[in-house]
């Protein structure tokens, strides 16, 4: 895969100080922090990446299962989230939670897309295993 | 592209941008296109449309196009 800009992630956004300016606190403010258990946040980022070991999401259940349709619903298909399934979110998280775990899956979202017409891979490699999803 | 074919930001994509973008130009417009695409895709599964949030008429928009929206 060819790199179409130079440098890191970090290095690139860099490039224009509003950009790092405003990755940096959604880093900050929404993709490591919150109200939302970072775990739940980690396991949707890699659905985003369809990381293979969440794919299967019959394999998860409760929260994790609804972070990843939640992701999936964000993703791909926004008629997944009917009432029914606002039902089962509203019953397991308070809104707040709702608000920070969307959220963070958005801005997930449109960040690996990015990385991913510039030649990165979606998510950096080395942020697995971080605690909260790091992606720069 | 960004949003439905990111892969497919290929050599002659990225030739045909520089043509008319810097790459500091380049950045700050994906960078603009991936929030706008991530916070609208999050809204659509609120049922929620762009420019339909209560309060926010011409939110992401340039700070002229927002005030004349």
């Amino acid at each position: 895969m060819t790199q179409h800009i130079a440098g890191t992630v970090d290095e690139i956004r860099a490039r224009v100080p509003g950009v790092r300016e405003t990755f940096a606190y959604v880093d900050e403010h929404v993709l490591r922090s919150g109200v939302a258990d970072p775990h739940l946040k980690e396991l949707a980022f890699r659905y985003l990446a369809e990381d293979p070991e969440v794919m299967d999401v019959e394999r998860f259940a409760g929260r994790e299962r609804l972070a990843l349709e939640w992701a999936h619903a964000i993703a791909w298909d926004a008629n997944c989230a009917d009432d029914s399934f606002w039902e089962r979110l509203h019953a397991a998280f308070s809104e707040p939670e709702l608000v920070d775990l969307c959220c963070a899956i958005g801005f997930e979202l449109g960040q690996q897309h990015w990385r991913r017409t510039i030649g990165l891979p979606p998510r950096d490699e080395t942020a697995r295993g971080e605690a909260h999803g790091r992606t720069a | 592209m960004l949003v439905w074919d990111p892969e497919g930001a290929d050599e002659a994509v990225w030739a045909r941008l520089r043509e008319h973008f810097t790459d500091e130009q380049i950045v700050e417009l994906g960078s603009f296109v991936c929030l706008t695409y991530g916070q609208q895709s999050v809204i659509k599964t609120w049922a929620v449309g762009h420019n339909e949030l209560p309060g926010v008429a011409g939110a992401g928009l340039a700070a002229e196009e927002a005030r004349s929206s």
